[in-house]
């Protein structure tokens, strides 16, 4: 009976497992560094520009799709929503690393951000692809809880 | 020790003394709140974000135990034919909160700092936070029933709305706060 028991939960925690192994958080040795450097500078000028009413050129450092998606328009937009919801950017800090499970090559970095009017942190996110080129960027509200 | 003091010591702890041991409980599971970044959205709410300062931790664990408290004291004072003291009545409540540190004590291993959605250690902190809550109610509804000496549907009914409005009173002034 005990071991049917055991057998059960380790089916349990194997399929809780298996459905949701997406995403690893990198060790300290394992994180490249230099592609930190990459994304927090990134997002710290992107940041910094905006805040100082100016465009921010992404040149050959993102994907098309971004460049695409953040026109200048779009980037006075998303930082006047920012700066409503949250407050002026004030600075970030770099917190961890995450990869795809099924590619290594795709980084996903988490910086905290913090803003004027917030007292909570803001999740300031930047994915680099296998080139190092920003291939996604995002800013929400913190949670340990990767979405 | 008996089992019926892991849910029901108040027959033996009440007044100062529960107050003293609950006030301990609390500024530990505030710390390790802290640490962890575990959010005590009232009683019933639970979130995990390490993006805030130790006063935002320290309020949301002290304003729903007040809440709490005022309310049902409030109820004890309206309801119950007994002479009841406020010291029980905030004292066992602030008690009845201890296993509420379950989820930020299990928080500190490192393999449950941060997680994905949907993932084991995200389930197993919230089976162990759920099953802490109920073990809190448990302890809370019999503070509220040793303490204000209260019976059937006045005591259940009485506890049921105290612990709403307090869950409501303790997200407005959050949000105020926050």
């Amino acid at each position: 009976m005990k071991s049917i028991s055991l057998i059960l939960v380790a089916c349990i925690i194997f399929s809780l497992n298996s459905c949701s192994q997406d995403f690893k958080k990198l060790t300290d040795s394992e994180i490249d560094k230099n592609k930190v450097k990459i994304a927090q500078d990134f997002a710290s000028n992107f940041l910094t520009k905006l805040k100082n009413g100016e465009e921010y050129q992404f040149q050959d450092k993102a994907i098309d799709a971004i460049k695409n998606q953040f026109t200048g328009e779009t980037q006075k937009l998303v930082y006047q929503q920012l700066k409503t919801q949250f407050g002026d950017f004030q600075s970030l800090e770099y917190s961890e690393t995450w990869i795809q499970s099924n590619s290594k090559y795709i980084n996903i970095f988490r910086f905290k951000g913090e803003f004027e009017k917030s007292t909570k942190k803001i999740e300031i996110r930047v994915v680099l692809n296998e080139s190092g080129k920003i291939a996604g960027f995002w800013i929400k509200p913190w949670s340990d809880m990767l979405k | 020790m008996k089992s019926r003091y892991l849910y029901n010591p108040f027959t033996q702890i009440a007044g100062l003394k529960s107050f003293i041991m609950g006030i301990f409980g609390l500024l530990i599971t505030t710390y390790l709140a802290f640490n962890t970044g575990t959010h005590f959205y009232g009683l019933l709410n639970i979130d995990f974000a390490k993006d805030s300062d130790y006063w935002v931790y320290l309020m949301e664990n002290l304003s729903n135990w007040l809440f709490l408290s005022i309310f049902l004291y409030i109820s004890g004072l309206i309801l119950s034919k007994s002479k009841i003291r406020a010291i029980d009545t905030f004292g066992t409540t602030l008690l009845s909160r201890i296993p509420l540190i379950l989820a930020p004590l299990i928080r500190t291993i490192p393999l449950f700092q941060s997680f994905v959605i949907g993932s084991w250690e995200m389930y197993l902190i919230m089976g162990l936070y759920l099953g802490s809550l109920i073990w809190a109610i448990i302890l809370l509804f019999n503070a509220f029933k040793i303490s204000c000496n209260l019976r059937n549907e006045r005591l259940i009914v009485s506890f049921i709305i105290s612990i709403l409005l307090s869950e409501v009173c303790t997200k407005l002034v959050l949000k105020l706060l926050t």
